[in-house]
């Protein structure tokens, strides 16, 4: 009826009625993007060859890396804990990036016996100092990013000898990769070096069993490989697919009313998650593969 | 042969003893007898000879001899012994030439003497040739190598494989080094050459040959007396390496010094010494304290030059400097000091510096226009850019929203270049944890110019409570997926599809949002755009005040009722 166009409670001001939205959110899943990549390397002089295979393959660490559209950063450090350079980051530019001119020169060049030879071979030690050093104020400062995860890399043909320098090396590492993962996304050791528990041999020479170096790989769930491995290729490479972590947290621009959420993968509804509330986010137990799509509808209050 | 002395050869000797053949009829004497001949002897250089115990080291605490019965010699009138041998000889032992002419053994010593005083003393290290000179000695002659050996311990021997004697001049002159001119910063001059030059015979043109690079010049040497010959080098100017040698004759045999090649030396002015770079600790640095220690010289110094290897040249007053390192530099000095109308010394020693030195590889855009919001991307070399601890600045006017960064060269910043910044060149700088880096003209303001804007929304508006579809027009295409930041109390219901200049998202307001302008601000991953909206406060809808029309009479009056109400409404709003 024509008289409700001009109805005159028509004009008031009254509060807006209660209403709810449905918002629509859309992610691709996609690996974390930064690791930090840290090479713990014995620098004793029987590793001289190992340092040549080491710098013949690296490039299959750095395109696996590059493939997996990660950035990476990549820093050396010895395992000495004697020289007055002990925890600093080997090389000028002491940090290589996917970007760095000639990556693969520098990180050969890197690898050089000092010219006294030290029989020092605290990996463990080494990295926990390189790791501090890299927090606030320290001279790595740069190397560690904040949301990055972490993949440290021991290579030696020794075992580590830490003890003098930490009661339980093993256990300090651990605390250390714990305050890494609790400031970045993901921390975990891997390594590269002598079975155990009998060592090994190869045309490179012999190496004794690192069997710290397996321990820490194994309790942070990283990879151990045999430093008489004949391609380090390979070995780099199943390195590089470890470093690639693909996230289960979503996180949601606006807080949903919680029973009123719906996620679908790829267009198909999907389980095995929950909310979180603060900040709001929707968490898989499992990561989805990379690159699907994952959908998030859910209602929004506007009041 | 004794090629070593027999220069020329001359007559035929008199005789020779070819001692690698036999024993050659000479005779061992003493109290043990040691002088013994062997085809292989266990000690000494090697090789058949007569030797001193030639099982092992020479026997000590005793007196033992080589007998050598010589052709006479009276009619002779160059008599010389020359002799082939090698000789080990501990100290306090002697080992000499003794000659027996009938008045009892003489010690002889060979031209030019013996190495020490007690004959041939110390180590030859192999086999050495030796002349003696037999001249006016007779007829009835004996020879003897003569071994005394004290009572402690003993070395490898005395070994003779060749013995000649001739009657002529078969020794050319021995010349021996007294004073050699060595590097010096004396620019003046002269340079004394002193040699001994001495023979059995008289000794013809002794001279000093040298040169700086061209024919040798020849300077006649002086004789001062007892066998020694100078020559005096004229003065020469810094940086010049000066080559000579000597030569002399006795008109049959000539000598020369050194034997081989030329001796040189060279005139220079002083490097300073002790060049240090100093960093402080730094492993990222845009300059290097330089300092070193002046030179020792005589010259008065005026000041330094500095120069980086491949790179710039700086000249300083003092002992140290503060150098600005470039990218790309050799990072390796040397410096050298300023002796005025002198010249320029000699470079010291390289230091070389291990640091980084921050370098802006790409600052892209590198020119934004006044009043526009966008993206720029910074990378570059040594930067050691780190989340949340580098700072970007980039002058009045620009305020740097959000830092991104990559990686330790890369970072993305989100900048906006307010409507009244100064346009031109300014200086991008970079506070992070290795340091504070400038890069001067980096960046530039540009006028307002030509920068794309959104030309049309719709609907332009959404009520308190409602959701809405905005649709946006550019005045450009997007340059890709479109991010929405829809601000407080507004949500994105709906995620912006892009098509073109085109982009359509939902949007609503919350209840509570409080009703006025707002900038939603359209994220293309390049520029920032911004799209006005206002949120409107939430009317009551109308609600019906009659259930029934009165007529056309009673409608209309119906109706200039409600307007005037109406505008009596909205004039209490505007008075308000």
């Amino acid at each position: 009826m024509a008289c409700q166009e001009f109805g005159f409670n028509g004009l008031g001001t009254g509060d807006p009625p209660d209403r709810r939205v449905v918002v629509e959110e859309r992610f691709v899943q996609a690996p974390l993007e930064g690791v930090d990549v840290l090479f713990v390397i014995d620098e004793t002089p029987s590793m001289e060859q190992e340092f040549d295979a080491l710098a013949d393959s690296v490039g299959a660490l750095m395109a696996g890396l590059d493939s997996s559209g990660l950035n990476w950063q990549l820093g050396v450090v010895g395992a000495d804990m004697i020289g007055e350079d002990r925890g600093l980051l080997w090389g000028v530019p002491w940090v290589i990036t996917a970007d760095t001119p000639e990556r693969e020169e520098l990180f050969a060049e890197m690898l050089v016996t000092p010219p006294v030879p030290t029989q020092s071979e605290a990996g463990l030690a080494a990295a926990i100092l390189a790791l501090e050093l890299a927090t606030d104020g320290g001279a790595n400062e740069g190397f560690r990013r904040p949301d990055a995860g972490l993949q440290v890399v021991f290579v030696s043909d020794g075992d580590d000898s830490s003890a003098t320098l930490h009661d339980d090396p093993v256990a300090a590492f651990l605390e250390r990769i714990a305050l890494e993962e609790a400031s970045g996304s993901w921390a975990r050791a891997s390594a590269l070096v002598g079975d155990v528990p009998s060592g090994c041999a190869s045309p490179r020479g012999t190496a004794q069993p690192g069997t710290a170096y397996v321990e820490v790989a194994e309790a942070t769930g990283g990879v151990v490989a045999s430093i008489c491995h004949a391609d380090f290729a390979a070995v780099l490479e199943a390195l590089s697919a470890d470093s690639v972590v693909l996230p289960v947290r979503f996180e949601l621009a606006e807080v949903p009313v919680s029973d009123e959420v719906q996620v679908s993968v790829d267009g198909v509804q999907a389980t095995g998650w929950e909310l979180a509330v603060d900040p709001p986010a929707v968490v898989f137990d499992t990561p989805p593969d990379a690159g699907v799509s994952i959908l998030v509808s859910y209602t929004v209050a506007t009041q | 042969m004794i090629a070593g002395l027999l220069a020329a050869a001359a007559a035929a000797p008199l005789q020779v003893w070819d001692l690698t053949l036999d024993d050659a009829g000479l005779v061992a004497t003493g109290d043990t007898l040691q002088w013994a001949w062997s085809d292989a002897p266990a000690a000494g250089p090697g090789g058949a000879s007569w030797g001193t115990n030639p099982d092992g080291p020479y026997l000590h605490d005793t007196d033992d001899s080589l007998v050598i019965d010589l052709p006479p010699l009276g009619g002779a009138t160059q008599a010389t012994l020359l002799m082939e041998h090698a000789y080990d000889i501990a100290a306090g032992d002697s080992a000499q030439l003794e000659i027996d002419a009938g008045a009892g053994w003489v010690v002889v010593d060979p031209i030019g003497g013996y190495p020490t005083a007690e004959g041939f003393v110390g180590d030859s290290l192999g086999w050495v040739d030796s002349a003696f000179d037999l001249s006016g000695l007779g007829d009835d002659l004996q020879a003897r190598l003569r071994l005394v050996a004290d009572p402690s311990q003993a070395a490898e021997g005395w070994y003779v494989r060749r013995l000649e004697l001739h009657d002529a001049d078969v020794v050319a002159p021995r010349i021996t080094p007294l004073v050699l001119p060595s590097d010096n910063q004396d620019l003046v001059g002269p340079y004394r050459v002193q040699l001994s030059m001495v023979d059995t015979v008289a000794l013809v043109d002794p001279t000093v040959w040298w040169s700086t690079g061209g024919v040798p010049a020849a300077l006649p040497m002086q004789d001062v007396g007892n066998g020694v010959y100078e020559a005096e080098v004229p003065g020469q100017p810094p940086d010049t390496v000066v080559s000579w040698f000597a030569t002399v004759s006795d008109t049959t045999q000539e000598a020369r010094y050194p034997e081989e090649g030329e001796a040189t030396f060279r005139v220079y002015l002083a490097a300073p010494k002790g060049l240090l770079a100093d960093l402080d600790g730094a492993r990222v640095a845009t300059e290097v304290d330089l300092s070193w220690t002046p030179p020792v010289t005589p010259h008065p110094v005026v000041g330094y030059e500095l120069t980086e290897e491949g790179g710039q040249v700086i000249a300083v007053d003092e002992a140290a400097t503060q150098w600005p390192l470039a990218p790309g530099g050799s990072r390796r000095f040397s410096v050298r000091a300023d002796y005025g109308a002198l010249g320029q010394g000699d470079a010291s020693p390289t230091v070389q510096v291990s640091v980084e030195v921050p370098e802006l590889d790409e600052l892209a855009p590198s020119s934004v226009a006044r009043g526009e919001r966008r993206y720029v991307l910074v990378q570059g070399e040594g930067l050691y850019l780190l989340q949340g601890r580098s700072t970007f600045t980039l002058g009045a006017g620009v305020v740097v929203e959000e830092a991104d960064v990559v990686d330790v060269g890369t970072a993305t910043l989100r900048i906006a270049v307010d409507g009244g910044a100064v346009a031109g060149p300014r200086a991008l700088v970079i506070d992070g944890p290795q340091g504070v880096a400038t890069f001067e003209g980096a960046f530039e303001v540009l006028e307002q110019g030509n920068t794309p804007t959104i030309v049309s929304v719709a609907p332009d508006a959404v009520v308190q409570g409602r959701e809405v579809e905005i649709v946006a027009m550019a005045s450009a295409a997007f340059a890709g997926p479109v991010q929405v930041e829809a601000g407080d109390g507004l949500v994105l219901t709906q995620p912006a599809v892009v098509s073109g200049e085109e982009v359509r998202f939902g949007l609503a307001a919350r209840s509570d949002a409080a009703p006025g302008p707002r900038t939603v601000v359209l994220d293309d991953g390049i520029r920032l755009w911004g799209v006005d909206i206002t949120v409107e406060a939430y009317r009551a809808p109308p609600q019906r005040s009659c259930s029934a029309a009165p007529g056309v009479v009673g409608a209309w009056a119906w109706l200039g009722l409600a307007g005037a109400l109406c505008l009596r409404q909205r004039g209490r709003s505007w008075l308000r």
